[in-house]
């Protein structure tokens, strides 16, 4: 998860994103699949992309105390879950199955105000599931984000409720996908294989 | 002492009065005399004032002790519900110490201090879920009466996996109902003639995931032996999860299989002894396409057999088409020869079959379809399937432990990878774990209970239907 942590998340929608991680957490550890399979990181963008949780297990996971200030480094942040990716991510080798393709959501309420495309470029390089973008409100460029994914939803407020019902349905998707591997279906690797979201995610086309 | 203490306060009530002599004189230097009143308020003012400053201080001072405390590392793992929990973090005793806890009551947890500052949360966790816990410190510079700095924590205890999976029944009245589970002693060794006679071992079982949504049972199998024409038969069938009716699939692919392969071998009869005799002292090329040719006519057409008979099976379907009877198929035959044991296979989709030599070492007898794209394998309901003539496999051995055939629910969580199948070792896992849990050597039909059993073996992540066919 690369989560906006700017200076216009303060207030409202970052104590939504942080009770919206909390609930996505109690969420899965109630679920058997993603008990067992997933793993979860997030990363933050504000002056500068930080990894404020690396690769964890969820059962393992704690939720950040997330605070808001600063501009929007978004370029950063994609270089950083590309670095972190190679890292973290185990590969399949001959002998060891590795794991699958991370999924990527990135919730942003602006636009981005370091260089996007040198981070874009090194974030292209990297085989990921499903990406999905998240544009919070109306300050939040779908255009831009339309560059880094074809799967791009937008909030039409960064209000708690709305904030809350994404990171619903992005724990709903993390289950979907847990279950999917699980019964060997291979990788998710498209919008249409997640749950589908509800009202007021918006799907960008 | 009496003396002292008087001598303080009349030296305190000197200083005091001493100050406003001196501001008086100040005062005066600058040209203003002012009065007893004037100088009282004066005073009042003043002490007022740097009250004021000396409590923004001690409030800077908590400020700043607070973002110290915030900086030291008072990290608590999560825990599991109902599973012993002991953390020990270190604070600093001189610089915080900690007077207590809020949010542990009824969780099960308590908290331990000691006088070098070891804090310790202990207990057996009685709920699952997120529990928030404040700790409380004095820091530099608290005295009594000031409030304690805190800190919250967030500790999560997970359900134990096992509880949250669900053991869902099958609705009644389902097309094509399929018992959760099933098992086969095949007892040849206590009574045959053949020395060194070996018997079969077969179980099934319905996944945790099919379970925890109340689907049936997509797996089979078959084994026999058939006395007289001394042939066994091991069949093991994955129908696909995705497929609606694949249990059906992998039934009638076993069933059709089996009658088809006794027939066509009892029908082959001398011509294939004579092959295989042939082939066995003279190991040539010509002689293997003869056996290869018999398989072909045998085993192959068994194979294609049953395809056929799902075929018709949905089309006497309303509403199915044949791919919703998908299925994977494995497919062993064996006999006993004078000069040892014939073995051939049969292999399409995913899952695995390996020929146990008394050595310890492993012939796989065939190739899986797509392991390493999960989801891609092969079924046999598909025709490409059939134009593929490197599906069978032969082999002739003077003796072995075990032929095993598994379909992927064993084959994933004990190989992961293709390229582990090959390696003996995985398979020595895999034949100690059963035979920890199976009691093989004692040849009993109780085998196949222990079997059933053994496929509950838990496994991250590995949750399909699970069955295996051990002939040995």
């Amino acid at each position: 998860m690369l989560l906006d942590t700017s200076g216009s998340m303060f207030g409202e929608p970052i104590e939504a994103v942080n009770n919206g991680v909390q609930v996505l957490l109690s969420t899965l550890r109630s679920d058997p699949y993603a008990l067992e399979t997933a793993h979860l990181s997030v990363i933050t963008f504000d002056n500068s992309a930080r990894q404020a949780v690396p690769m964890t297990e969820l059962s393992a996971f704690q939720a950040p105390n997330l605070t808001a200030s600063g501009c929007t480094a978004l370029g950063e942040a994609l270089s950083l879950v590309a670095q972190r990716a190679d890292a973290e991510v185990t590969k399949t080798t001959a002998e060891k199955k590795g794991d699958w393709k991370p999924l990527v959501f990135i919730m942003t309420d602006g636009a981005p105000t370091d260089d996007l495309q040198r981070g874009l470029d090194e974030f292209k390089k990297r085989k990921w599931g499903v990406v999905v973008a998240c544009a919070a409100g109306a300050a939040a460029s779908t255009d831009t984000l339309g560059k880094i994914t074809e799967c791009v939803v937008s909030l039409d407020k960064a209000d708690s409720n709305t904030i809350s019902k994404f990171f619903k349905w992005v724990s709903a998707s993390i289950s979907t996908s847990s279950m999917r591997v699980d019964e060997g279906h291979g990788d998710v690797t498209g919008l249409g294989e997640l749950p589908p979201p509800p009202p007021e995610v918006n799907i960008v086309v | 002492m009496r003396r002292d203490r008087s001598l303080r306060i009349i030296h305190r009530t000197v200083t005091v009065d001493g100050l406003r002599q001196r501001v008086a004189k100040a005062l005066t230097a600058n040209g203003h005399t002012p009065d007893d009143n004037e100088l009282e308020k004066f005073e009042t003012w003043l002490i007022r004032r740097m009250w004021n400053e000396y409590q923004t201080e001690l409030m800077d001072q908590r400020i700043l002790a607070r973002n110290e405390l915030n900086k030291v590392n008072l990290k608590f793992p999560n825990g599991r519900q109902g599973t012993p929990y002991k953390h020990t973090v270190h604070v600093d005793p001189t610089v915080f110490k900690c007077t207590g806890t809020s949010g542990l009551s009824d969780t099960g947890l308590g908290l331990v201090r000691d006088a070098q500052g070891n804090l310790t949360l202990s207990g057996t966790p009685k709920q699952a879920g997120d529990i928030e816990v404040t700790f409380y410190f004095t820091y530099p510079g608290w005295s009594e009466g000031q409030k304690y700095l805190e800190r919250q924590i967030h500790i999560a205890f997970n359900t134990d996996p096992d509880s949250l999976w669900q053991n869902i029944p099958v609705p009644e009245g389902i097309d094509y109902p399929k018992e959760d589970t099933d098992m086969k002693y095949v007892s040849v060794s206590v009574w045959s003639d053949i020395p060194g006679g070996k018997d079969i071992v077969a179980a099934s079982r319905r996944g945790r995931s099919h379970a925890h949504e109340g689907s049936p049972r997509d797996d089979d199998f078959v084994v026999s032996y058939l006395n007289g024409d001394e042939w066994y038969v091991l069949a093991v069938a994955d129908g696909a999860g995705s497929a609606k009716y694949s249990r059906e699939g992998s039934r009638i692919a076993c069933r059709e299989v089996e009658t088809w392969v006794r027939l066509l071998l009892s029908e082959a009869g001398s011509d294939f002894t004579e092959a295989v005799t042939n082939y066995n002292n003279q190991p040539t090329q010509e002689n293997a396409v003869r056996v290869g040719k018999l398989l072909y006519n045998t085993i192959v057409k068994a194979a294609w057999e049953a395809s056929k008979a799902i075929k018709t099976e949905s089309d006497n379907k309303a509403g199915a088409v044949v791919k919703d009877y998908s299925t994977t198929l494995l497919l062993a035959v064996c006999r006993k020869f004078d000069f040892g044991w014939f073995v051939a296979t049969y292999w399409v989709g995913d899952g695995a079959i390996g020929l146990l030599m008394n050595d310890g070492t492993v012939k796989i007898m065939g190739e899986p379809d797509g392991g390493e794209y999960a989801g891609q394998t092969r079924f046999l309901t598909m025709p490409s399937v059939f134009s593929d003539r490197t599906r069978y496999r032969f082999t002739i051995v003077p003796d072995f432990k075990a032929l095993v055939l598994m379909t992927d629910g064993v084959s994933d969580p004990w190989f992961e990878t293709d390229a582990n199948l090959q390696r003996s070792e995985k398979w020595g896992e895999l034949m100690k774990s059963i035979n920890d849990n199976v009691s093989l050597n004692e040849r009993k039909p109780d085998c196949a209970a222990e079997l059933l059993e053994w496929l509950g073996f838990r496994s991250r992540g590995n949750h399909d239907d699970r069955t295996i066919a051990i002939l040995y």
